[in-house]
């Protein structure tokens, strides 16, 4: 479904529309899943976090501006953002089978490997190219993974400050290359 | 916090690195500055097409009668969205009444019109070239018209408009496509509501060789909730054939 689509789709939501609320949630309900269950690991928790997202989007569909960024990428950022505060709320040992689970290489997303890159994701990895290797794993594991300094410097072994920067420098460099276009 | 030190918390939360504490520190802050809420957006923007490499997934398919379930009860306003759009579609409904024992001629006429008023009405349509604009009116048996369905071949995407019908207590309409010559089974489209339009993506299998050969719409009266199994079990209740608007 194209932008003009969804964002109508969202106007008519706002208006208290459920039948263009239903198609919103047919056209996007797969990609926000999948961002929940990719975070969270379980589809019991993840099924709840979407549903959290999906009434958010209901009551916040007034306020949502195309202006600042399509539909879609503020649906998945509700889903992120949602998913990620279940994330801190549960303890390391809780989620620890299914991280291990799914922390297979074979499974960990990879943005480079995209066979159809849209235009804005071609021009952020262009950015991201420009960092370091450990630089941009790092980014990259916090964003698909929702890790936080601590277990990113764990997991690539390296001090927790290291970490920090190389994430803040990354972000501030990828802002200036970005809006260099 | 400087301005900086601002966008560099509203990156850190936007991407997910920051652990409880920060995080709804971030939050916090997100709810009372507008300013802090607009970078976290714009950051959120930045970073989203990477969302583009997560699969997506199914949910489970009770997972939407739980949301709706959970939705606030509508309004009494709220369920009629669209007035404009439901009186120019009763407009185009007595309009076309009015062509009811038609020739071929005025099946055109008839055709041109509902260009008119569609190309009116839906701003992501008329933005696509004629040719690529399909329509089909969904009639009864009697001849009433129950749903105007337009179909844009470019995104291969339906909108649906309820015109007439109501829908009985208890049960659903769902929306099928016939492929004439096919040999294939009518295909489920999904649930079509009767209180507002909508639009569903198109199945992949139309394609402009089909719709030459024919493809037939068809509303069937099923169980709420839809057809088990994907197969009809209720009668028809509106069925037209999609057409070009264009000859």
């Amino acid at each position: 479904m194209s932008q003009p689509q969804l964002d109508q789709l969202l106007r008519a939501a706002a208006n208290g529309d459920r039948t263009a609320f239903h198609a919103i949630y047919n056209a996007t309900s797969a990609k926000l899943f999948g961002v929940a269950v990719r975070i969270l690991k379980r589809h019991d928790l993840a099924e709840d976090v979407m549903q959290d997202a999906y009434l958010k989007i209901w009551d916040a569909a007034h306020s949502y501006r195309s202006e600042l960024g399509s539909p879609i990428s503020w649906m998945v950022a509700i889903t992120r953002n949602r998913a990620i505060d279940v994330l801190r709320k549960r303890t390391e040992v809780a989620l620890e089978d299914e991280k291990d689970k799914g922390e297979r290489a074979d499974d960990a997303p990879d943005p480079f490997e995209l066979t159809a890159q849209s235009r804005d994701l071609k021009a952020l990895l262009r950015c991201m190219e420009k960092l370091g290797a450990k630089q941009r794993q790092s980014l990259l594991m916090a964003y698909y993974y929702g890790y936080t300094h601590d277990e990113i410097s764990q997991r690539l072994a390296t001090p927790a400050g290291t970490v920090k920067s190389w994430i803040r420098r990354g972000l501030i460099q990828l802002k200036g290359c970005l809006g260099d276009d | 916090m400087t301005k900086q030190d601002l966008d560099l918390l509203a990156s850190e939360y936007a991407l997910g690195i920051l652990d409880a504490g920060k995080r709804a520190e971030a939050e916090r802050l997100r709810v009372k500055d507008a300013a802090f809420a607009r970078m976290v957006r714009e950051w959120e923007q930045r970073l989203a097409p990477l969302s583009e490499a997560i699969p997506p997934i199914d949910p489970p398919a009770s997972a939407w009668r739980k949301i709706e379930a959970a939705l606030p009860a509508p309004a009494v306003a709220a369920s009629q969205p669209l007035p404009a759009l439901a009186n120019q579609l009763a407009e185009l409904k007595r309009s076309i009444a009015a062509w009811r024992f038609a020739t071929m001629a005025t099946a055109a006429a008839a055709l041109a019109l509902a260009l008119v008023w569609m190309g009116g009405l839906d701003a992501p349509f008329r933005q696509v070239a004629p040719e690529e604009r399909y329509v089909a009116m969904l009639q009864s048996n009697a001849g009433e018209i129950g749903f105007v369905i337009t179909m844009n071949m470019k995104d291969k995407v339906f909108a649906i408009r309820p015109v007439a019908a109501k829908t009985p207590p208890a049960k659903s309409y769902e929306l099928w496509a016939m492929m004439k010559d096919s040999g294939k089974a009518p295909m489920t489209l999904g649930l079509v509501g009767t209180g507002a339009y909508a639009m569903m993506d198109a199945p992949a299998e139309i394609d402009r060789e089909m719709l030459e050969k024919g493809v037939k719409l068809a509303i069937s009266l099923e169980p709420e909730g839809g057809a088990p199994a994907g197969k009809s079990m209720g009668p028809i209740m509106f069925a037209g054939l999609l057409m070009k608007l264009t000859p």
